[in-house]
């Protein structure tokens, strides 16, 4: 699993520390503690309103149904007087409303089995006594309980023309049900706003997804391919900020590339001049000097032995250090410095294997010198050199074999190891340095890094190097 | 981006949202509103009445409305304050004529003999009523009448038909205001005390008069297990008033109907309960019964027309309640 994989498959942990979540669920939590802030305001508002509007309900219905019964009394219309009573009782509040005169008798009921009874045996009978005075008075009453979810409102009238023949409406209100009601209606208000917020910040999350987070991940992914092997960065359509970043970094990369490309190409420019110094001039003086240095060995050995000694022993040091200094030229410019070039560094290479890791090394070469230019070789060279001293290090192969081809136009390289494959797991700091180093070395010629393994009775893990010959 | 469970996964968001502002933004549905249950004076909504007494329907799902005439109750239901009624079967002819959205959800009970035609002594025939002044409510006492009145060759405009309420009838009869009554139960318990005497009552009649529950269109769709359990709740009061004995609650009914307990079981024996399978016979017969009661309501002129055709029985609520 590469990086992008890591952070991509814990993608369900990290969506919740987003920004694109940050502020949706920022919008969220605060939508939903207005919602409930409003509920509860809500709640009291409608409940006040629904007891202001029972009260008034009461006043005007014990007020009209009085005036009413005292008309309807005083013409004997009892019948008209009980339909008006089974019309109170349509009000869904309505508890039970009675009709009584001074003694007592019910003479009307929105419930007929009180009809003719004694109000004392009625479930109105405390309200009665608790307002009886009303009848003294003649001046209406309306009270509510403690809990403020009952109301009674009895009202006076006159049954005849007498003075005497008093008579009310008592009627009692239950708003229980209405506040239970009330407070079901504010919820279900409440739910359908929060039902509303939601859906508002689920089209949020998507826009933000579509317009940034989507677009953000993107530039993410142009930042992260711009330190891999990949071409240039492409840059992100439209022209809105998260564009323009993309073109500025597409334009930073392309310069930090081209001075990348350049410090590469000098670097191996100065170790090239310097190797070629060390093999033209220091290794050419140290040979003469060493040859001297035997001449004047024989020249001495004749007359004194001891001298003659020194000198040798002079002429092997410098033979070595001529060894030394070539060594080090090859190093600074293996390719160019012996007659065939490429091929012979390759096989430098591959003989340093055989002698430090004990690995049956072989190349296949096709001749390419015409393909590539000097400094590509070189990097070619440096390429085939870290994937064979990287698979010796850390694969412990027993057969490598390399080969470069011509396919199509392009140039491959292929190193081939029977060893463990490879993993980023196995690089080692240094490892990621050399890596790095490659790395740099490939985009410097364009060219695409492909790992595979071939399963078989043996396993062979193959690096294939691809150079586009059009940028060689 | 092709693949489907990716783009799933981008779009669900938005498909989540328009579905949730689809149902957040749909009308608001009440929730635990009561079933408004209208009552006239009739024994036959003694089961309801006494179920609302006693608590057994709710007094937070149900609301048992007392009104003591036909008409009200009718009109009542029209305009919306009330969801089921106790009406007859011309009754509910009529609701439907007047463009009313009914159902019939029960066949509740039939008159067996609940209504008739009482007179004073003086009138021994029905043939003595010509010319003569009929006090009748605007209900089944038209269709009781009318048929009376078939019985013996003679029409509505033979006699003077005065349009008066159920209460009033008594002291119309005795003070001679009237000649004879069509009055239905518990008056006509009260009445036949007095001399007066039965010139004709519904045992008579080719289509009974049948007491209906109906409920508005509305709360068939609405409150349909507030339906069911009213169904169930009025089947077992029914069993338990019509059982001949005692019941918890009859004092109540006795106030209400101003019955003693010897009378209301004389009342209640003129009224036969539909049990579950005569329920189930009678809402397949009603169709053609309305017909025939329709036809005849036309030609008497208590309805113009007939109502519009719809669906206006359904039994599923008695198949569901009562299995």
């Amino acid at each position: 699993m590469d990086r992008r994989q890591l952070h991509e498959g814990g993608a369900p942990l990290k969506l919740f520390r987003s920004i694109q979540s940050r502020i949706t669920l920022s919008v969220l939590s605060f939508g939903l503690l207005m919602i409930l802030l409003n509920n509860w305001r809500n709640q009291q508002w409608l409940k006040d309103r629904r007891l202001i509007r029972l009260e008034q309900e009461s006043s005007e219905t014990g007020s009209r149904l009085a005036g009413l019964l005292q008309h309807l009394s005083r013409k004997q219309q009892e019948r008209a007087a009980e339909l008006e009573m089974a019309y109170v009782s349509l009000s869904s509040d309505v508890d039970l409303g009675l009709v009584c005169n001074k003694e007592g008798v019910v003479s009307c009921s929105t419930h007929m089995q009180w009809k003719q009874m004694d109000v004392l045996n009625t479930p109105l009978a405390d309200e009665w006594r608790r307002h009886a005075s009303v009848l003294e008075t003649m001046a209406p009453a309306i009270e509510w309980n403690a809990e403020k979810t009952r109301l009674v409102v009895m009202v006076p009238f006159f049954e005849t023309y007498e003075s005497s023949s008093r008579a009310a409406v008592l009627i009692r209100y239950d708003a229980s049900l209405a506040l239970v009601q009330v407070r079901e209606e504010a919820w279900q208000e409440s739910l359908r706003q929060a039902g509303v917020l939601l859906a508002s910040c689920l089209l949020l999350w998507f826009a933000l997804d579509e317009l940034i987070t989507r677009r953000v991940r993107r530039v993410v992914e142009i930042l992260r391919a711009a330190s891999s092997t990949d071409g240039l960065p492409t840059i992100l359509e439209g022209h809105d900020e998260l564009s323009m970043i993309s073109k500025e970094f597409a334009g930073a990369v392309t310069k930090l590339r081209t001075a990348e490309n350049m410090v590469l190409e000098a670097a191996e420019q100065e170790r090239r001049k310097i190797g070629r110094d060390l093999h033209d001039d220091l290794c050419q003086r140290l040979s003469a000097t060493k040859m001297k240095a035997g001449v004047v060995q024989g020249m001495i050995h004749e007359k004194d032995g001891k001298i003659a000694n020194l000198a040798g022993q002079v002429a092997e040091e410098l033979s070595e250090s001529t060894v030394i200094a070539r060594s080090m030229a090859w190093g600074l410019a293996p390719v160019g410095i012996e007659n065939q070039g490429l091929k012979d560094a390759l096989e430098n290479v591959l003989r340093f294997a055989e002698k430090s890791y004990m690995v049956q090394c072989s190349l296949d070469y096709s001749d390419l010198s015409a393909s590539l230019t000097g400094s590509s070789q070189e990097l070619l060279f440096r390429i085939a050199q870290e994937l064979v001293v990287n698979a010796c290090k850390h694969s412990k192969p027993s057969v490598i074999n390399i080969t470069v081809r011509m396919e199509d136009t392009n140039v491959v390289l292929s190193v081939i190891h029977d060893g463990a494959g490879f993993t980023e797991r196995t690089a080692t700091d240094a490892h990621c340095m050399g890596l790095h180093l490659m790395s740099q070395r490939l985009r410097t010629l364009s060219a695409t890094l492909e790992r595979t393994i071939e399963k078989g009775e043996r396993d062979f893990s193959i690096a294939i190097v691809r150079i586009p010959l059009k940028n060689p | 981006m092709k693949d489907p469970k990716a783009l799933l996964q981008r779009f669900l968001p938005l498909l989540c949202a328009v579905v949730l502002l689809w149902a957040s933004l749909s009308p608001y549905q009440e929730k635990n509103k009561r079933l408004r249950v209208v009552t006239g004076m009739w024994p036959v909504a003694e089961s309801l009445m006494v179920a609302g007494d006693l608590q057994i329907l709710p007094h937070n799902r149900f609301q048992i409305i007392e009104i003591p005439w036909a008409s009200a109750v009718a009109r009542a239901f029209g305009s919306g304050a009330a969801d089921v009624a106790v009406v007859t079967l011309d009754g509910a002819l009529r609701m439907r004529e007047a463009g009313q959205k009914l159902k019939v959800i029960k066949a509740l009970n039939q008159s067996a003999g609940a209504d008739a035609l009482l007179a004073r002594h003086e009138i021994q025939r029905l043939q003595d009523l010509k010319g003569k002044r009929v006090g009748v409510e605007r209900s089944a006492g038209y269709y009781l009448l009318v048929n009376a009145l078939e019985s013996v060759g003679m029409t509505l405009a033979e006699i003077e038909a005065v349009p008066m309420f159920q209460s009033e009838m008594e002291q119309a009869l005795q003070g001679g205001q009237v000649a004879a009554v069509v009055v239905t139960e518990p008056w006509l318990t009260k009445l036949s005390s007095d001399g007066i005497h039965s010139l004709y009552d519904s045992s008579q009649l080719k289509v009974p008069i049948i007491y209906l529950l109906v409920a508005s269109e509305r709360a068939c769709n609405s409150s349909r297990e507030e339906l069911k359990t009213l169904l169930k709740v009025e089947t077992e009061m029914t069993n338990k008033i019509w059982a001949g004995k005692s019941f918890l609650g009859m004092d109540a009914v006795l106030r209400r109907e101003n019955l003693s307990a010897a009378e209301l079981f004389s009342c209640l024996g003129r009224l036969h309960p539909l049990n579950k399978a005569e329920n189930a016979e009678m809402l397949k017969r009603l169709p053609q019964m309305a017909l025939q009661m329709e036809e005849q309501m036309i030609r008497t002129g208590i309805i113009h027309s007939k109502p519009a055709d719809s669906v206006w029985i359904d039994d599923s609520f008695t198949k569901e309640a009562l299995p």
